[in-house]
């Protein structure tokens, strides 16, 4: 009894098995040779290794992508094509089949669609984390106009990044704001290969697998990869990052060699990707085209129940708010905004000072700091989380914000007081430079060098106690038009997925 | 309170010895060291207080502490110093030492100023017999510095914290390392400690190797804060363009000297292209209005005067020997020598061919195949620990060499090939181009395995060819490693000052 059911279940497997590698088989041929002549003898493998014999990689690419439901990285398709040289085509095929049936074997293989000629746009890493920082800002407000605009797919990563995935309910809320469309929802655990298609990285990939199998499908397949470049400061202020950030940027960095086009969101980001790019054309390869599509910065609404609450939360009675925004790492140089809030309290200034950002690597000599000034009763708060609302509210209530910074690839809470109308303190070079002078000549706020305490306390001093220059920052501030996400999207979108500038 | 943790002694010689360039005039102090260090820390203290800049709180820290500051430790002992005066400003700044000292056991080291002559630090080389590229330019280039130059060779303290004189195992590693006694060799020798620390003053300091991530952020502090020119001699920048070549350790390790290179007044690199590479690093760093190193070309030596023994080469006799020299990794790209002559040996032709090289990470399936073809008995050798003359003469007694690597700051083993005479089948990529072509090399797209293959039959079948090759092999012009050194120094010694 037991032999008999034995034998009908591996029956049983062993159609499945056949049948599971015969569908992938022609879902490759049906792919790569629409309406081509049908195979020899019915002989799926010998079809499609005449296919890979062409020697295009971009369809040895796909046929492994298609068998392994999986992305094959650079060395599993040189492997490949060692393997066909040497030992023919066949066998190519036949290895991958024998892996696959082994895989259906033991049981689950995932179910493999080709997405054919579509934009994909990865949104892994903002669909999982709940933090808003300037990168999932970014993401989040274009991609919800892209998928509105445009026929866009967006896809995470399965398992271990080892290809794309659709969205699920969740993350798709996460990123949108917004259920998905009930027909627009692909089953999550269904692999995704792209062919001819357009996939776009608005957001930083650092996962290590990730950018392996991007780097694979970026150098070898059809697909053309385009990505957002906010910043390189993992390699240009790499000791300002956590560690292990620097090796895996770098990683990210090798599979950016291979895309078309990268949309780098300021002149210092420009600068880097430009200088990156450089370096990568010693050794004679191309590197992907650059342009510079600015981001935009609108200011969200504040209630006068947001204002109030804000007020109740932050403000002194009689002393003008600074503020703060920015996580607590070195980079943001806030022992250096301490130093000089200290310089002037004690040349008897009154204002009080907030710092709004959350805790992150290297923290600890500014947690002391903060907890050594409030010991001394200085007027000195460090707020870990601010809801958006609030921290809107907190733009407009700020006498100024101070935004000192060692290194942005945009400088998101310079841009951001600014489009409330509320001057800014930043720092004299880079991004932060360009928002604050766009043209040159600063407009609603002042530049200092943030390498020297003494520049930082000078121009708060000046927005402190000098109210005519305050006043006319102010009102340049109130007339700054820090563009619209309507128009970033659709600038991104052209370049990214037309080449259009 | 168990040991006092800054040795008074040593601390009085320190401040002694960094004194009379902090203080216009050094105060008379007691007999009893113990008093005079602590009249000397009154009166350098109020000195350095005052003026911080150029230098001058970097060798304070210095000398209190027996350690290289870090930035963040400049800052915030600046910043305590503004905030405080008199003896509550001492009183803080000795508290800041006290926490900030990583290695309490460097406190009582001794400490020289180097006020005169340039300070070339050796670290890595000194104290490992590895010989790698940077070990062998640094062997050839600092001996012949001295026959020359006047300069303080340094290493690294074992806690990574400060610079130090070489003891005499390390100096003989440096400037003889091919004429050691047998029995110095292969220690890997500590020496006496602590050993005498080493500050630069104002002088030039050189670093000759790509730094260990542990003393990457004092070296990156000493380019920023201690009034001392910082050279480098640049040799690539794979770990963040070809990150997939490399480990993660060598990632992580090089965009930590990256913030080095970011404080550097001169990079002097071994190619043109390696000097691509390092400008388009300072275009990068531009956004933060920062000038970055001055990046200058100084070629590694080519030529004749390259070859690494001097030995004339062998005439081959019986088979073709194809040597394929260095150490074994995916970045070298060895098994795309090893695809080709398979399938020139599938094709009936006969040779042979030796891998020669220490180091690196044999990748699996390289390691895998040639087990099988070796199996199989394809005439293959590897052979790792390989002696300067035996290279000489194994790539003296090959038809040709083969360098297929990926990515290269120069290519020493193409230079080294082609000042014996040897033709060499090498990458159309970057440096290794510049060497080859022309100058008795065969180029080819390394990632073009039947373009590969199709040279390597022309370079064993074809014998006008490798004559042809061996001619332009031995015309090109000689840059010896005299030359190199010569200019070397012009360039970052003289040219940093």
């Amino acid at each position: 009894m037991g032999r008999l059911a034995d034998a009908a279940e591996r029956q049983r497997r062993q159609l499945t098995t056949s049948s599971i590698a015969a569908a992938r088989l022609r879902m490759i041929i049906e792919t790569v040779q629409p309406g081509g002549a049908p195979a020899a003898n019915g002989d799926l493998a010998a079809s499609v290794a005449d296919l890979i014999a062409g020697g295009d990689p971009a369809v040895l690419w796909f046929a492994l992508a298609v068998l392994r439901a999986e992305f094959p990285d650079v060395a599993a398709i040189e492997d490949a094509q060692r393997l066909a040289r040497l030992d023919g085509p066949a066998t190519v095929v036949r290895r991958e089949l024998a892996g696959l049936r082994a895989a259906a074997w033991r049981g689950s293989v995932p179910r493999v669609r080709v997405l054919s000629e579509a934009v994909t746009v990865d949104v892994s890493h903002t669909a999982n984390v709940d933090f808003v920082s300037g990168i999932q800002r970014v993401v989040g407000e274009t991609v919800r106009r892209w998928v509105a605009e445009h026929d866009t797919t967006l896809v995470g990563w399965a398992d271990e990044y080892v290809a794309f995935r659709a969205l699920t309910g969740d993350e798709y809320r996460r990123v949108l704001g917004t259920a998905p469309d009930p027909r627009s929802m692909v089953r999550a655990c269904e692999v995704l290969i792209p062919w001819r298609g357009v996939h776009v990285l608005p957001e930083l990939a650092v996962e290590r697998e990730r950018t392996r199998h991007l780097a694979g499908l970026a150098r070898f397949a059809n697909t053309r990869v385009t990505a957002i470049g906010h910043d390189c400061i993992p390699m240009t202020s790499g000791v300002t990052v956590t560690p292990g950030m620097t090796s895996n940027f770098s990683m990210f960095l090798a599979a950016m060699r291979y895309t078309d086009r990268i949309a780098v969101t300021s002149h210092a980001s420009a600068a880097e990707f430009t200088g990156w790019r450089r370096m990568v054309r010693a050794v004679g390869l191309r590197g992907p085209d650059l342009a510079e599509v600015g981001l935009p910065v609108q200011a969200a609404p504040s209630t006068a129940e947001d204002l109030a609450e804000t007020k109740q939360r932050l403000c002194l009675a009689g002393a003008p708010l600074v503020l703060v925004v920015g996580s607590h790492e070195p980079r943001k140089n806030h022992l250096a905004v301490l130093h000089a809030c200290e310089l002037l309290w004690r040349e008897g200034l009154r204002f009080n000072i907030a710092l709004v950002g959350s805790g992150s690597w290297k923290a600890e000599p500014f947690r002391a700091k903060v907890a050594e000034g409030q010991a001394a009763n200085r007027p000195l708060d460090s707020i870990t989380a601010l809801p958006d609302e609030q921290l809107w509210a907190a733009y407009r209530l700020a006498h100024f914000v101070l935004f000192p910074s060692l290194n942005e690839g945009f400088g998101l809470p310079a841009a951001e007081a600014l489009a409330c109308g509320t001057p800014v303190i930043t720092s004299r070079f880079g991004s932060m430079e360009q928002i604050v002078a766009p043209d040159g000549n600063p407009l609603g706020g002042l530049l200092v060098d943030p390498r020297d305490d003494r520049s930082i306390a000078d121009a708060m001093r000046t927005l402190l106690t000098d109210d005519e220059a305050y006043a006319r920052l102010r009102e340049q501030a109130r007339a700054r038009d820090l563009g619209s996400w309507d128009s970033y999207a659709a600038a991104a979108w052209a370049y990214l997925t037309l080449g259009e500038t | 309170m168990t040991a006092p943790v800054i040795d008074r002694p040593a601390l009085w010689q320190r401040l002694h010895t960094v004194a009379p360039v902090l203080l216009e005039t050094v105060p008379a102090t007691d007999d009893d060291p113990f008093a005079a260090a602590g009249q000397l820390l009154d009166a350098v203290v109020r000195s350095v207080a005052e003026d911080p800049g150029n230098g001058r709180l970097w060798l304070l820290l210095i000398a209190l502490t027996g350690e290289f500051p870090t930035h963040d430790d400049l800052m915030d002992v600046r910043r305590a110093l503004e905030l405080h005066q008199g003896a509550i400003a001492q009183h803080v700044l000795l508290d800041r030492c006290l926490a900030m000292i990583a290695a309490p056991e460097d406190t009582v080291a001794e400490l020289d100023l180097i006020t005169d002559r340039p300070v070339i630090d050796v670290d890595f080389s000194a104290r490992n017999e590895l010989m790698t590229g940077i070990q062998r330019v640094v062997r050839h280039t600092v001996p012949r510095w001295l026959e020359h130059h006047e300069f303080v060779l340094t290493a690294w303290t074992t806690s990574r914290t400060a610079m130090r004189r070489l003891d005499p195992p390390e100096m003989q590693r440096v400037v003889s390392f091919h004429d050691r006694a047998d029995g110095s060799r292969g220690k890997q020798v500590e020496g006496s400690r602590p050993h005498r620390l080493v500050a630069p003053w104002h002088v030039p300091v050189i670093l000759t190797e790509v730094p260990e991530p542990g003393h990457a952020e004092r070296l990156a502090a000493l380019g920023q804060h201690s009034g001392s020119p910082l050279g480098l001699i640049g040799y690539d920048c794979i770990p963040v363009v070809s990150a997939d070549l490399v480990t993660q350790h060598d990632q992580e390790k090089f965009i930590a000297y990256l913030d080095v290179v970011k404080f550097a007044s001169t990079v002097a690199c071994i190619s043109e292209p390696s000097a691509e590479e390092f400008a388009g690093f300072v275009d990068m760093v531009h956004p933060q209005a920062l000038p970055g190193p001055r990046v200058v070309v100084c070629p590694l030596p080519t030529g004749a005067a390259a070859a690494p023994g001097g030995l004339p080469p062998v005439a081959a006799n019986g088979p073709a020997r194809v040597v394929c020299v260095g150490s074994i990794d995916r970045r070298k790209n060895q098994i795309m020598v090893l695809e080709a002559a398979e399938r020139l040996w599938r094709e009936g032709h006969m040779f042979s061919l030796h891998f020669l090289g220490s180091g690196g990470l044999p990748p699996a399936d390289f390691t895998e195949w040639l087990e099988q073809l070796v199996a199989s008995g394809r005439p293959i050798t590897v052979a790792s620990e390989v002696s300067d003359d035996d290279l000489t003469r194994a790539v003296g007694a090959a038809r040709f060499t083969a360098f297929l690597s990926l990515h290269e700051g120069f290519g020493l083993p193409v230079a080294e090939s082609l000042a014996l005479g040897v033709p060499v089948l090498a990458s159309n990529i970057g440096s290794v181009r510049s060497l080859a072509d022309g100058h008795g090399g065969l180029v080819v797209d390394p990632n073009d395995a039947d373009a590969v293959t199709t040279q390597m039959r022309r370079l064993l079948t074809d014998d006008a060819l490798i004559d042809e090759l061996r001619t332009l092999a031995r015309a090109q012009p000689s840059r010896s490693w005299a030359d190199y050194a010569a200019d070397l120094w012009r360039l970052v010694v003289d040219g940093a000052v």
